[in-house]
């Protein structure tokens, strides 16, 4: 079927008309509103076929009177279109799809939806000259205040809008961006007819340039004749001196007429004038109309994921965009860069591949971001698990550098410890004390003072 | 000058606003229906009139010279051309049909239309009517401002300050126009003439000039229309002369084939024997009403009252002319309405004088004591004889006055004929139905002027003129609405005169002389206009009609110097018709003989 048929059918349809048949379309029950703007009452009988053409069978074409009616129903109808894109998927199954979960189960969602926004604006552009007129449509679609030239409207499902859901109130930035695209879309038609109506123009302007240089010339050579003739009188010894005197000054007369009549402004002015009316009459002149402005929008979802493997739980903060698909806001908490995969460390950190570690004590994953999990004695990076901080110092260490105050059973590290030269054992070395040359405890050093005293710690 | 191309560029009312109605038609599918559509529409080309559907209904017929006239208008002319048919093929529509056409393509915004005085009323009315587009009359010089369909009377746009250099309405020289349209415009023949330069100074993209006499006399005056047409089109006026003319015959031309096809390229001309219009004659017939002796006595009480003894309260003679002007119509238009007159005369101490309520009062006991009235007596007895001749007629009367149509009505009851009534009063609605019955149902119509103009009774070819305006483009109006495209039969235009008054004499002026000479509708007004005689005169009348009061009242009764005067008009209007009928002839001679 063509557009031509499909657009008849359609828009009848719409204005709830009986429609039927294919090739001939038959046409009842019309509003009486269309009726009186068409000038015809229903019912119509509309065939696109000039061979099926008969006396109650209308051929439409393009350039039918119906058409140009439709249009002008149609003229302050759907200004404005406000349409939601509808997302059908679930929201569990993109992010699925879209992520790399490991060995990670998706628990729970939940989601807050901001809108995002898409404007579709319908212009009609003409271009009129001479007797001849040019229709143009352009539709533009703008995102973010730039134009997007890879997304159709028609491809996605839709539904009706609602004017509430919309943060704005104006297109003016949108329609600013469209008009300066339509001046650019326009610019190679505009050349090729500019050089057409030249043509046009150029003899217009040799015909009045032609004209004016003709008129000046006879008149130029009027004035010589004369001229003339008053030399050949001045010469004339014959006749009457009074006869003469008064033929001159009829010729005197005639040439102040003429040169009246050629006064160089005067007529300048005037063949001005009418160059410039010739031009005018090959203007072109383009106008553009805003047919529709169609609002388009679509949820942005601001997801909370709970995430459970069988070794850790988490929770996660991304952002979803269903027409692009793309997640986004999901990132390394180590770099800050867009991660697809999920992978914690063994401090619980999303992080991304480069930014993952091994743990030079046990072999488990760690992250740059726990670079501070370093021991401060061999430098070694170590996990979570492996590492203790220094009950003295505070600083911290791997298990191969640090060891147990025996004393107080808390961690110390090796700097900060010392081994009993008497009972070998290890605690804070501030509290050691020297004896007999033999570095003590301050458990054994009051031993050697008093051996039935016992150390309170 | 450079050849660079004017290019203007806008965006229309663009609305940035989010405005959504609360209506079905906003859908997507709407949308998109919506683009679609204009998508599709394609018009680039004029191959059809894609906005005479519309306006086809308005039309009471298709004429198909009318619509492929503007076709070719529009298509082959861009609207620069001569349309230079021959009267009664209806220029009026065909340029309608064009500028309907050329607003639809978005051709034009700007128009301009010049006409003669007389038929500025008329355009407006046809353009509203038949098209739906509304011109605004230029008045004044500030009528020109946001303008964008206007219309006036050449004569009184064209009027040239000497002392400032200046035209009044300069104001119309300023705005780029994207049609003009000057009507009757073999008034632009003479180049150096005001209205000529007036003309030539507007700026214009197309130009659309209208006569069916495109030169009288002179073939330089065919030059000058084209010249100011198309300027250079016929070379300058001494080449055209020296290519063109004959020495001794201004109105022969040397190479005439060429000069048709230099004409043809300008030029849209179509005759009367080429089109499917054909026209019936006006028969004019006058009814004269013996007066009884009563009915002179109240006749010349009448004259002398308004004459010679009306004055205001205050003493003063109320101006002749102006007292003529208001009371003399309606006084003589039937006794009801001069009874009804009078009365106000009697009933008004605080405007009128004594002697003249006295004066009045005379005259409505000589009415009351009356016997019979010849007028309506006359009237009863044509219309009786119109349809002893034949049953089945219809008769339109026109009347100025409402009392007096009123009159007629209750008089003529007794002849069990079915009138309808037709005032100014009623609405659109109601005016169709009127006609609807008068057409299907009805025998007669009893009418004033203001209450038709423009509507159609082609199916009727009686008129009469129970009385008789003055103005003659008043008369054309009443007979113009019988007379039309359609009409089968010869019409008889009947009209009441008073034997041995003015009214005879003024009758056989307008009625014999000037509606029923066997012109075609429309070329009247033109023959008016070329007189210059089609405008209003002193006293805001027709001119015409103002100089028959002159003459009524410079005659002072006296039937024969009344007479005397008629006579002179006459020989005005009998030379303007001979001239137009001249040109007709030549303008015939050159552009359709083979």
């Amino acid at each position: 079927m063509s557009d031509l048929n499909n657009l008849i059918k359609n828009f009848f349809l719409k204005l709830k008309c009986n429609v039927s048949g294919n090739e001939i379309i038959d046409i009842t029950n019309v509003p009486e509103k269309f009726e009186k703007l068409y000038g015809k009452n229903a019912p119509y009988r509309f065939t696109f076929d000039e061979n099926l053409e008969d006396n109650n069978t209308e051929l439409i074409t393009s350039s039918s009177h119906l058409l140009k009616i439709i249009s002008e129903y149609l003229k302050n109808k759907a200004n404005t279109t406000i349409l939601q894109l509808d997302f059908n998927e679930e929201i569990k199954d993109e992010l699925i799809k879209n992520i790399g979960l490991e060995d990670f189960k998706i628990v729970k969602i939940d989601k807050k939806i901001n809108f995002d926004y898409i404007f579709k604006l319908s212009f009609e552009t003409t271009l009129q000259y001479l007797n001849e007129n040019e229709k143009i449509i352009n539709n533009i679609y703008i995102h973010d205040n730039e134009v997007i030239d890879n997304f159709k409207i028609e491809d996605y499902n839709t539904i009706q809008g609602n004017k509430k859901d919309l943060k704005i109130k104006d297109l003016k930035p949108e329609i600013k961006i469209a008009k300066s695209v339509i001046n650019e879309l326009l610019k190679p038609r505009i050349a090729t007819l500019s050089y057409k109506l030249g043509d046009s123009l150029k003899q217009g302007i040799e015909r009045i340039n032609s004209h004016y240089e003709e008129r000046v010339k006879e008149t130029n050579q009027h004035l010589k004749t004369n001229n003339t003739k008053i030399e050949t009188l001045k010469k004339d010894s014959i006749s009457d001196p009074e006869t003469i005197k008064r033929k001159i000054q009829r010729v005197e007369e005639t040439i102040q007429r003429l040169k009246d009549k050629l006064d160089p402004a005067e007529v300048e002015k005037e063949k001005e004038f009418h160059l410039n009316d010739e031009k005018h009459k090959h203007t072109l002149s383009i106008s553009s109309t805003l047919l529709n402005k169609t609002i388009i929008y679509y949820p942005i979802y601001q997801l909370r994921v709970f995430l459970k493997s069988p070794k850790q739980v988490r929770q996660i903060s991304l952002q979803l965009n269903p027409l692009t698909k793309k997640i986004s806001n999901l990132l390394c908490e180590a770099c800050e860069k867009e991660i697809r995969t999920i992978e914690l460390c063994s401090s619980n950190h999303l992080i991304c591949k480069s930014c993952s570690k091994d743990c030079l004590n046990c072999g488990t994953h760690t992250c740059k971001k726990c670079d501070k999990n370093k021991c401060t004695s061999c430098n070694r990076q170590i996990c979570n698990n492996c590492k203790t901080q220094c009950n003295k110092c505070k600083n911290i260490f791997c298990q191969e550098h640090i060891t147990k105050d025996y004393l107080t059973n808390k961690p110390i590290c090796l700097n900060c410890s010392t081994t009993c030269q008497k009972c070998h054992k290890t605690s804070d070395k501030t509290h050691f004390k020297k004896k007999n040359n033999k570095l003590l405890c301050p458990k054994c050093y009051v031993k050697t003072i008093n051996p039935l005293k016992d150390y309170e710690f | 000058m450079s050849n660079e191309i004017i290019i203007q560029e806008s965006f229309e009312d663009i609305e940035e606003e989010i405005i959504v109605d609360k209506d079905e038609f906003n859908s997507r599918e709407i949308a998109e229906l919506k683009i679609k559509a204009n998508e599709l529409v394609s018009d680039n080309e004029i191959n059809e009139l894609i906005s005479y559907p519309k306006i086809k209904k308005n039309l009471t017929y298709n004429l198909p010279h009318q619509t492929d006239g503007a076709l070719k208008i529009l298509r082959d002319f861009n609207c620069n051309t001569l349309l230079a048919d021959e009267v009664g093929l209806g220029k009026t529509i065909t340029t309608g049909i064009v500028i309907k056409e050329s607003i639809e393509r978005g051709m034009v915004k700007k128009i301009l239309i010049l006409t003669p005085p007389s038929l500025v009323d008329q355009w407006v009315a046809e353009l509203d009517e038949k098209f739906e587009i509304k011109f605004k009359i230029i008045e004044s010089e500030k009528d020109w401002e946001d303008t964008d369909y206007a219309i006036a009377s050449i004569d009184r746009v064209k009027i040239f300050n000497r002392e400032t250099g200046d035209f009044r309405h300069k104001a119309a020289h300023e705005i780029p126009w994207d049609l003009l349209i000057v009507d009757e415009a073999h008034k632009l023949k003479d180049r150096r003439s005001i209205r000529t330069r007036f003309v030539d100074k507007i700026q214009k993209k197309r130009f659309l000039i209208l006569t069916a006499t495109p030169f009288q006399n002179d073939l330089i005056e065919l030059y000058n229309l084209l010249n100011l047409l198309k300027k250079g089109h016929l070379g300058t006026i001494q080449s055209f002369r020296k290519n063109f003319l004959e020495k001794g015959n201004k109105r022969k031309p040397v190479q005439p084939e060429e000069l048709k096809r230099k004409l043809k390229e300008v030029m849209v001309r179509r005759r009367r024997n080429e089109t499917t219009v054909s026209y019936t004659n006006r028969i004019p017939r006058t009814i004269s009403i013996e007066l009884s002796d009563q009915e002179k006595i109240i006749y010349d009480e009448i004259h002398k009252l308004i004459k010679s003894n009306y004055f205001l309260s205050s003493g003063m003679q109320i101006n002749g002319k102006l007292a003529i002007y208001a009371i003399l119509p309606k006084i003589t238009s039937s006794s009801k309405s001069a009874i009804e007159s009078l009365q106000k005369i009697v009933d008004n101490p605080e405007r009128y004088h004594e002697c003249t309520r006295e004066h009045a009062q005379k005259i409505l006991d000589e009415y009351s004591n009356l016997k019979k009235d010849s007028k309506i007596e006359k009237l009863a007895e044509l219309i009786k004889d119109i349809y002893d001749e034949d049953r089945n007629q219809k008769v339109l009367i026109y009347t100025k006055h409402p009392t007096t149509l009123k009159y007629i009505v209750e008089k003529l009851k007794p002849l069990n004929l079915k009138i309808v009534e037709f005032t100014g009063a009623s609405s659109r609605e109601e005016k169709s139905e009127i006609i609807k019955e008068f057409k299907e149902n009805s025998d007669i119509m009893i009418s004033t002027e203001t209450g038709c103009e423009g509507l159609n009774f082609q199916f009727c070819n009686n008129l009469i003129n129970y009385d008789l305006p003055w103005n003659p483009m008043a008369v054309e109006q009443r007979i113009g609405r019988i007379d039309r495209i359609g009409q089968t039969r010869d019409m008889n235009i009947f009209s009441l005169a008073t034997k041995d008054t003015i009214e005879e004499h003024v009758i056989d002026l307008i009625i014999n002389k000037m509606c029923c000479v066997g012109l075609v509708i429309g070329e009247l007004p033109v023959i008016l206009f070329n007189l210059g005689l089609d405008g209003k005169g002193e006293f805001g009348s027709n001119k015409i009609e103002e100089m028959i009061m002159n003459q009524f009242i410079d005659s002072k009764n006296n039937l024969k110097v009344f007479s005397k005067g008629i006579k002179e008009i006459e020989k005005v209007i009998q030379g303007g018709i001979d001239s137009h009928l001249d040109s007709k002839k030549t303008t015939s001679e050159l552009l359709d003989k083979k």
